[in-house]
Order: structure tokens, then C-alpha cells, then sequence
């Protein structure tokens, strides 16, 4: 597939159902109402000259090269910024025309470097493009003149750059960076021939500026261009595919000079971004090809001998001995798997087919375990499914929006531009979160109630605003009666309504004022459509599951499932933690979320699989490392997971890990997990493999191979092997296959096949006879689970408790720049945005502790210590400090402890009690993990074998 | 696994259904450790309540020390492990 330009229209396409008749160059087109000039000629198939239209971008009228006539009217009109009406005849070319356009492009050629030939944009330049469609053959001015082709180029930012001399000082930069991302970095500074583009007085790596690439996308010179088109040249081919890092899922055109990636350009028509993206999407794509890569099988007999480099057979056949031996020796229950959010859906499928079928045990988890699993328990309860509601382009119709628990702007960034696009539009905004996240307070953003709560108080909270919706005659009764269960309704109303959920009463937990709450209730329930939006600052408390299900009650309370605007919509931390839920990776189910004890699934798949399965639930992760520390469990195939880092309470996961004895890792690096492993299996990149990812909004993307895996193998192809080793047969040519078997097997994907999604670009399941082409929306008419179910739900006090000892409650996230463990944002250039994990403290617990800005502290828990830097910052609240886990030498998950999900099991990240205190060394776990990043990483090397032999 | 964990684990979800009325509570934190904990957990579990019941809660112990009723109805949670078969409608939309 090469498309490497795609249609521009000049501006942006109306929805309207309104349409208007006009006639252009002597053909008819009618169009939505609200479509400018520019847009209809374009959808004739005829481009009409343009500089600073784009049709990402609403039309701004400056570069006059669009202009056209129109019959009965004066002059020559800028086509962008006029309306096509009803009956209007339009003419787009002719001389008098002609010579204005050229007239213009003289200007703008008159002060622009005549380098084309050693540009970096040199055939991929509008501005090339533009002259030579309007037919410049001269510059009467000539070039003498006072121009700015001496304006200094800033390479500061590490992906691309900004040469000020090819700037025409159209301002789609500006534009893109107000309209699209939402982040206002850029400005146009100084008028008249004085104008030029800042980055608000500064460099861009000094600016506000999150290298999202909009003004680089935008850009129609070689102005912003990316520093990879600079060394390699320009693409030659492109191929759609969907990213790796976030669960939006944004669609990117891979644009590749043979096997080598040149760019990941966002794609216009990828259903998740619609042409967006950010600085992980765009630019930190160069882990995949790192240095650090291993493309070897390797394995070893214990952790602490050197790795030894094997062919694939080898590995496969030894893994494959060792499972068997530890089945045989310690039983069936001894070995298990973990798939991977960040593997595709047909992978993650088939580790959990091995574990089942081959290991004949359900002792397959998650990474979504760590993380959404309590959306799946809390969703399901009372909708009757674990998925998002909405989709993505939903946010557009809210009136009100809650983000509770959430930092979008770092965590899903291009969702939060289509969000911030919606509130600069007018819809109001509640945020509870500890912190002062960015949506707080941000340029045109700006939320009507921050309800700062005390982590481990969502339920309170939660229920707090319940009460007021109850006790103040709040709820849609219509609604309720007629799509709810009545009795669970009334149970929980009464619940709800009792004196010890008034916002009053909870004020105590939360810590946030009762009338703010009650303001905020009220917003909720009576500012029109009311979408709440969530991520991990829900589901990892002790009462993470419980919060989804309050979540879901206030959603049905208020009538606000089922339409466009409203909602709940889990923020997926991965790109496939959807994927990976849906694909039978839980010990309790099998793909499409149906439970191992329901016989006439399992009968499905035994017969499909030609194999015995247990009806028993089998381990979930923390379970497997508990009964590996107790050695009952023995062995543990590992996707694309570095659990060792990842998890909580990292000494207890390690303890776990050297407890087995047969680790295998399927990775692209060594990671931290890796260090415990036995074998190690080469893993493949995105770019390196078909599949598909299903991102929050239950979107199947495609995934599309764009180079030769680095180890030979995609992931797939190694699990293939490793299950028939084990005597369990898999056959498959192509991951289409694999998908053509989730499709036979699971409802909700039966009508998905690659010919499919290759015809309309992605699909939003349920996908059946029912629905062809996708569900955008879920529980329109009817729950999935038939009435809606009201849950009750106590708050219940975490045991984390806060005292002398630990007075401080830490708080885990992530940032914009890193992504998860880091293992491939650390990869990157992203560091130079995030080198190290800090602490962010409140200056008045800083102050208390002597604590300077920028000064080491030791952080410790009633798990651990580690030390790490200060930051002071009034984001946070007094009492609450916060640290990201993209490092692993900082080891922040050695602080946090074993309190989980009551339902799920889900750590509690987000709070744990800690100490802050100012010290000038690592802490001893620190020591012991440097020593042993050497000792249990050492590869062996054979001497070179000498001329005598 | 340590039966203390285990422990914990349950009086956690009892901590939750506590909020429901005595039965369904019983039948929702029965189907709940039968939904989602394997057999061994299970067995653990019931050795602990047998031999040293201290400190676990008396909806754990309540609930798994009594045999279910032959038609028990569905507590809170009664659909979580229904298949599309038995969820409702859209159920086959859902999985």
C-alpha cells in the first residue's frame, strides 16, 4: 500500500444535513451546508492553489492564492473563507485569476531561499507544489532586496527543526498548535515583514511545546521538518499501520525507504486520531531499531550463569523439555503465562490457546490485571460488558465532562486535544484528582470544579455526588424505570441517600469541600449530555472495582448511557489492554469475556482446539508469584511484559521470579524480568509483524509489517512453535488466520476478517450479523447485561493507612514523554524530556523536611526505600507526594505494596505510605540492582578461535 | 500461598457485599471465590475456616460454610459468568 499524499480539501468537510447546489468550472456538486469553496471544487476532484489552507485546520485567509470569482460578485475572493451557497457558479481558473496567483507566489518566492534542489522537502514542498501550479517562471523583484533568508534555524528540539529562512509566515503552524493540539506553544510574533513564528520568546525544547508534530504536519515548506527526512530523504513508499504506545490507537502512515522507518506520519483517516498525534506516536519509534535490541535466542540453567546464545530450535525445544519437566514433576497447576498488552490480539490469543490448551491449565493473566482489570469487573456487573461505552469522536457532543482519575494531556494525548477542542467549544469540565493535573488550569481550559480528593477516597467521593443527585430530585426516572433493574435501583437509591454518604460526611475521607461537591453533582447531572472519562486514578485503589460500579450508578442514575456525548470511558493505559481483555487473557475466561466454567463455551473451544480444557479459574498474576515464593509454581511463559519492574512490591515479585525454575521471556531487550528468565525469546517490534490492536474505544486497528523481524521470528511464529513442541499443534501461514479463528470463536468478532478492516480501515466490535460494520456506541436501546444493574457501594478505607511512621500517601502515574516501564521511550530521545524519575512534593512537606528542589530524598514504605530526586511542585496537595516508574534503576515499584482490588486483584499504585527524608546515597536495594544489572545480564562470548586451530 | 493472604483477600470482598442484605451478601461472596479463585485457593481458604476461623470475617465464614441452596437466586454479581447465551439481548453483541 503506498499513498503517501493524501486528499487535502483545503478545509475542513461540514456535517450538516442541510446541503447546497452550486456549479464550479461548469459542474454540478452539491455539498453539506457550511463547506467552503475550496472544499467543494476539491471534492470535484480539482485542487484549487492554496499556502495556508489545510483541511485540518478552519480557513484563515492570508496567503490570497486561493482566490476565484464568482458570478454576481466583486472581486476576487479568498475561495477557503467563502461558503458555498445555494446556486452560486464559480470559476477557479481562468487568465485574470492566473495572473493574481502568480502575482502572489512572486512575493513569497521573492523572499524565499532558491535551495530546492538540496532542501529537505524538495519534492515534497507545497510551496514548490504551489509555484509551479500557478506557473511562476520569474521574480521581477529579484532577490536583493531586505529578505530573511539569514533567519537563524532552531535544532534545539531532538526530532525536528524550525528554519526560520523557509518560513511564509502562513501561520498553519500557530494554527495547528491552537486547534488541534490545543496547547497554544506557538505564536505569531511582531507584523507586516516583521512577522515571524515564535515558540512564545524562546527555543522550541524551551517552550511550551509537546513536540505533538502538528506544526511539522502542517508545515507546507521544509520549515518544520523532521531531522530524520533531513538525513535519510524523503520517503518512498508508506504503510498504514497503528501505533504501539497508547490505548487511543492512532492510525500512522509508516513512511519507509525500503526497510528503514524515515517517518510515522499521523493518518487523516485513522478513526482514533483523524490525523493527530503525539510525541511518542510521531517521533519515538527508534527503540524498535536500537542498539540494545537482542535478536538471539539464548538461554541458560540458572539466572546467575551467563546467557548463551542458541538457535530458535534450540530455545524452543529447551523451554519446551522444561515445562514438561516441572508439569511432571510439581503438576498440571505449576506452570502458567502472561500475554501482553503492548503484543497484538492474535498473539495475546494465542499465548492464552497454549496456556490452556497446551499447559491444560487456566493459569494465564495479564498485564490489564495491573491495571484495567477493574473496569472489566465493575463494567461488566452493571452494564454487562467490560468496554468503554463511546467512542472517541463522541467527546464532541458533551456538555459536561468528569475526568476523574485521569491526566489525558499526559497519558492520552490525543484524546485530550479532541477534549480540550470540546471544552474551548464551551462544555464544562469537573476533574477529581490529587493533583493539579494540567486540564485544571491550562491556556482556554479551565475546570469548573477540581474536587482535589485524598488518593484512596473515589468511592466517598463518588457516592457523595450520588447523594445529591438522589436527595435532591436529580435522577432521570424515565430513564431508570425503564432500562434499570427497579429493586437493585431502589437499594442503591436508599444506600445512597443515608446521612453517612453526604458530601457533608465525606468531607472527612476526601478532603474536598461538600459544597463543592454538590456544585459539582448538580453539574453533572442537569448540564445536558454528562461523559465521564477515567484511567488508573480509578481502578488501581482497594475499592477500584467498587469505583467503577459508583461510576456506572451515577451514569445510569442520570440517564447518561447510550447516547452521544455522555458515557463511561475507561482511558486504556496500553495499546492493547482492550485487545488483550478481549482475547480470552484473564484466568476466568475465554476470548469474548465468557467464563471458564460455562460449558458450552468451553465444549466451543475443545472442539475447535481438539483439546481438554479445565472449567477451574486459574492464577492470576500476584497469585502466581505468591505460590511460586510458596513453590507451588514452578514455570511462567512471559509476552512482552517486564512484570519485575512493573508490578508492585518489587521484592516480592523478584522472590517470586527466582523461585521458578523455568522464567521464558519473549522480549525486545533484556529487561528488568529478564534477569530472573532461563530463556529468552527475540520479540518483534510493531513494524515487525501483522495483527491487529484494539484500542479503548474497542477500535480494531490494523497492524501492518513494514520490515523483516530483527529475530526472524513475529511473536506469533515463536508461540506457534513453542505449543507444538509441547505437543500441542498450531498451523497457521499469516495472523489473518489466527483472526479468522477469534471471528469463528468469539460473537463480538465475528464479522472481523483482514479483508474487512483492509476495505474500511478499522472496526468497532461488536462486530456481527447484527452490526457488519461495527458498534460506535454501546447500550443505545438496552444494556448488554438486558437492565441495568445498581450496585451497592460502600466506601471501604484502604488498610494503607498513613501514621507516624509513614505520614506522607505516594501516588504512582506516568508522564507525557515516557511510556510505561520506559523500556522504549528510554530508547529515545523522549529522555531528554524525563531522564530520571523524581518526586514531586508539596513545598510545605518539603519545607518541613528540609528538602530543597532538585536534592536526593529517600522515599520509604513499609515495602522499601530507593532514593530519587526532589521536585518541588504546588501540583501536588500537602500530604500527597507522586513519582512515574519509567526508570528501572529508580525501582519505584519497590515502594509500593501488596494491597489490591478486592475484586480483581489490582494493585493499589496509587496510594501508599511513605516518608520523605533527605539522604546523600542509593538505597541498599539500589546498590543491589546495579550490581546485579551487570551480574545477572552477562552474556557469554566465545573466544575467537585462534590461527592454529 | 499463605492462607493469611487469603484471608484478606476474602474479608476484602466481604467488606464490599456487607453492604447487602445477609443472603444475597452470602451468595454474591460465594459466587465471587468461585468465579475467581482456583481450586487450591478455595480448599486453603475452607481448611482455614475449618481449623482456625479467627480473624476472618463471619460473612466469609457464613458464606462458604453453608451448602447452597439447591435454586439459589442470582445475587449481585449472579450474571458475571453468564455467557451470551444467558446475558440478555445484546448479549451476543458483547461476548
Amino acid at each position: 500500500m503506498t499513498l503517501l499524499r493524501e486528499l487535502d480539501t483545503g478545509t475542513p468537510i461540514r456535517l450538516a444535513a442541510e446541503t447546497v447546489a452550486l456549479v464550479i468550472d461548469g459542474q454540478g456538486v452539491t455539498v453539506p451546508k457550511g463547506t467552503s469553496v475550496m472544499a467543494a471544487t476539491a471534492m470535484l476532484g480539482t485542487q484549487i492553489p492554496k499556502l495556508c489552507a489545510t483541511d485540518s485546520l478552519e480557513a484563515f485567509g492570508s496567503c490570497r492564492l486561493c482566490l476565484v470569482q464568482i458570478e454576481g460578485r466583486r472581486g476576487y475572493p479568498a475561495s477557503c473563507t467563502t461558503p458555498a451557497e445555494d446556486g452560486m457558479v464559480v470559476h477557479t481558473q481562468n487568465e485574470a485569476i492566473a495572473k493574481r496567483r502568480r502575482g502572489v507566489m512572486e512575493l513569497y518566492i521573492s523572499d524565499h531561499p532558491l535551495t530546492c534542489l538540496t532542501c529537505s522537502a524538495n519534492g515534497d514542498c507545497e510551496l514548490q507544489d504551489m509555484a509551479g501550479a500557478v506557473g511562476l517562471r520569474e521574480v521581477r523583484y529579484g532577490y536583493a532586496g531586505e529578505n530573511h533568508l539569514d533567519a537563524p534555524t532552531d535544532a534545539s528540539n531532538p526530532y525536528f527543526t524550525f528554519e526560520a529562512s523557509k518560513c511564509i509566515a502562513c501561520s498553519r503552524c500557530v494554527r495547528a498548535c491552537e486547534e488541534i493540539q490545543g496547547t497554544f506553544a506557538l505564536t505569531m510574533e511582531g507584523r507586516g515583514f516583521a512577522s515571524k513564528i515564535s515558540a512564545g520568546g524562546t527555543d522550541f525544547m524551551s517552550s511550551e511545546c509537546v513536540s505533538c508534530g502538528a506544526c511539522v504536519q502542517a508545515c507546507p515548506t521544509a520549515t518544520l521538518n523532521e531531522k530524520s527526512v533531513i538525513q535519510l530523504g524523503t520517503p518512498d513508499r508508506a504503510v498504514v499501520t497503528t501505533c504501539a504506545y497508547c490505548g487511543v490507537g492512532c492510525s500512522f502512515k509508516a513512511e519507509m525507504k525500503g526497510e528503514t522507518v524515515v517517518r510515522m506520519v499521523p493518518y487523516k483517516d485513522g478513526g482514533a486520531n483523524e490525523g493527530h498525534s503525539c510525541v511518542k506516536g510521531r517521533f519515538a519509534f527508534g527503540y524498535a531499531t536500537h542498539k540494545d535490541r537482542k535478536t538471539k535466542p539464548m538461554i541458560r540453567a540458572a539466572i546467575t550463569d551467563p546467557w548463551q546464545e542458541v538457535s530458535w530450535e534450540q530455545a524452543i525445544a529447551h523451554a519446551a523439555s522444561e515445562f514438561k519437566r516441572l508439569q511432571a514433576q510439581y503438576g498440571r497447576d505449576s506452570v502458567g503465562g502472561i500475554t501482553s498488552s503492548r503484543c497484538t490480539n492474535e498473539e495475546t490469543y494465542l499465548v492464552q490457546k497454549l496456556v490452556r490448551g497446551a499447559f491444560g491449565n487456566n493459569n494465564v493473566d495479564t498485564c490489564a490485571r495491573v491495571c484495567h482489570s477493574p473496569t472489566g469487573y465493575g463494567l461488566k456487573a452493571t452494564l454487562g460488558t467490560s468496554a468503554g461505552t463511546q467512542d472517541f469522536a463522541s467527546v464532541a457532543y458533551a456538555d459536561v465532562i468528569l475526568v476523574i482519575g485521569a491526566n489525558p494531556t499526559d497519558g492520552h494525548p490525543v484524546f485530550a486535544s479532541r477534549m480540550k477542542r470540546r471544552l474551548r467549544q464551551g462544555a464544562k469540565l469537573i476533574v477529581a484528582d490529587p493533583r493539579r493535573i494540567d486540564l485544571v488550569k491550562s491556556p482556554h481550559v479551565r475546570a469548573q470544579h477540581h474536587l482535589q480528593l485524598l488518593p484512596g477516597t473515589n468511592v466517598a467521593l463518588l457516592n457523595a455526588m450520588a447523594h445529591v443527585i438522589v436527595r435532591e430530585g436529580l435522577v432521570n426516572e424515565a430513564y431508570v424505570s425503564e432500562r434499570c433493574e427497579t429493586g437493585a435501583f431502589e437499594s442503591w437509591a436508599r444506600f445512597v441517600a443515608l446521612e453517612q454518604n453526604s458530601p457533608e460526611a465525606s468531607e472527612e475521607f476526601t478532603g474536598v469541600s461538600a459544597s463543592e461537591v454538590r456544585a459539582a453533582a448538580r453539574l453533572y447531572a442537569t448540564g445536558g449530555n454528562a461523559a465521564i472519562y477515567y484511567g488508573l486514578g480509578v481502578t488501581e485503589h482497594s475499592q477500584g472495582s467498587t469505583t467503577v460500579m459508583a461510576m456506572a450508578n451515577l451514569a445510569m442514575a442520570t440517564g447518561n448511557v447510550g447516547k452521544l456525548g455522555a458515557g463511561l470511558n475507561p482511558l486504556r493505559g496500553q495499546n492493547n489492554v482492550q485487545g488483550s481483555c478481549d482475547m480470552g487473557s484473564f484466568p476466568h475466561e475465554y476470548p469474548g469475556y465468557r467464563h471458564v466454567s460455562d460449558e458450552s463455551t468451553r465444549a466451543l473451544f475443545e472442539a475447535d482446539w481438539d483439546a481438554v480444557l479445565s472449567p477451574d479459574p486459574g492464577l492470576r498474576i500476584p497469585n502466581m508469584l505468591d505460590e511460586a515464593v510458596g513453590g507451588h509454581f514452578k514455570g511462567l511463559y512471559i509476552q512482552g511484559e517486564d512484570i519485575a519492574q512493573s508490578d508492585p512490591d518489587t521484592k516480592h515479585v523478584t522472590a517470586g521470579l527466582r523461585a521458578m525454575e523455568c522464567v521464558v521471556i519473549q522480549d525486545l531487550f533484556l529487561n528488568e524480568t529478564a534477569k530472573y528468565a532461563h530463556v529468552f525469546l527475540p520479540g518483534s517490534s510493531f513494524l515487525e509483524k501483522d495483527g491487529t490492536f484494539t484500542n479503548a474505544e474497542r477500535r480494531i486497528n490494523r497492524v501492518r509489517k513494514v520490515m523483516t523481524p530483527l529475530g526472524g521470528l513475529a511473536d506469533w511464529e515463536a508461540t506457534v512453535a513453542l505449543s507444538n513442541a509441547l505437543g500441542f499443534p498450531m498451523e497457521y501461514n499469516h495472523a489473518s488466520e489466527i483472526m479468522d479463528e477469534i471471528a469463528r470463536l468469539t460473537p463480538s468478532f465475528s464479522g472481523v476478517s483482514y479483508e474487512k478492516l483492509d476495505q474500511v480501515g478499522s472496526l468497532q466490535w461488536p462486530c456481527n450479523d447484527a452490526a457488519p460494520m461495527g458498534t460506535p456506541m454501546m447500550h443505545v436501546d438496552k444494556f448488554v447485561r438486558g437492565k441495568g444493574r445498581f450496585m451497592l457501594t460502600a466506601f471501604v478505607p484502604t488498610e494503607e493507612r498513613t501514621g507516624a511512621r509513614f505520614p506522607l500517601i505516594l501516588t504512582t502515574g506516568r508522564i507525557l514523554s515516557q511510556y510505561n516501564v520506559g523500556a522504549q521511550t528510554r530508547r529515545t530521545e523522549n529522555s531528554r524530556w524525563h531522564e530520571e524519575d523524581v518526586l514531586e512534593i508539596h513545598p510545605f512537606d518539603a519545607e518541613n523536611r528540609g528538602v530543597l528542589d532538585g536534592e536526593m530524598v529517600s522515599l520509604e514504605s513499609r515495602s522499601g526505600d530507593i532514593a530519587l530526586r526532589a521536585r518541588i511542585s504546588e501540583r501536588m496537595q500537602p500530604g500527597v507526594v507522586y513519582t512515574t516508574f519509567h526508570h528501572a534503576t529508580t525501582g519505584a515499584n519497590v515502594v509500593t505494596t501488596d494491597q489490591s482490588d478486592w475484586a480483581t486483584n489490582c494493585p493499589e499504585y496509587k496510594v501508599t505510605a511513605v516518608q520523605v527524608r533527605r539522604t546523600n546515597r542509593p538505597s541498599n536495594w539500589q546498590e543491589q540492582f546495579a550490581r546485579e544489572d551487570l551480574s545477572l545480564t552477562r552474556i557469554f562470548v566465545p573466544a575467537p578461535a585462534t590461527a592454529a586451530e | 500461598m499463605e492462607d493469611s493472604k487469603l484471608v484478606s483477600m476474602a474479608n476484602q470482598i466481604a467488606a464490599f457485599f456487607s453492604a447487602y442484605p445477609d443472603a444475597e451478601a452470602e451468595a454474591a461472596l460465594r459466587d465471587h471465590i468461585k468465579l475467581f479463585w482456583t481450586p487450591r485457593m478455595r480448599q486453603l481458604l475452607d481448611v482455614r475456616i475449618q481449623e482456625q476461623p479467627a480473624g476472618i470475617e463471619p460473612l466469609v465464614v457464613r458464606a462458604l460454610s453453608r451448602q447452597p441452596p439447591a435454586a439459589e437466586d442470582a445475587g449481585p454479581i449472579g450474571k458475571l459468568a453468564s455467557g451470551p447465551n444467558t446475558l440478555g439481548e445484546l448479549a451476543s453483541d458483547a461476548g
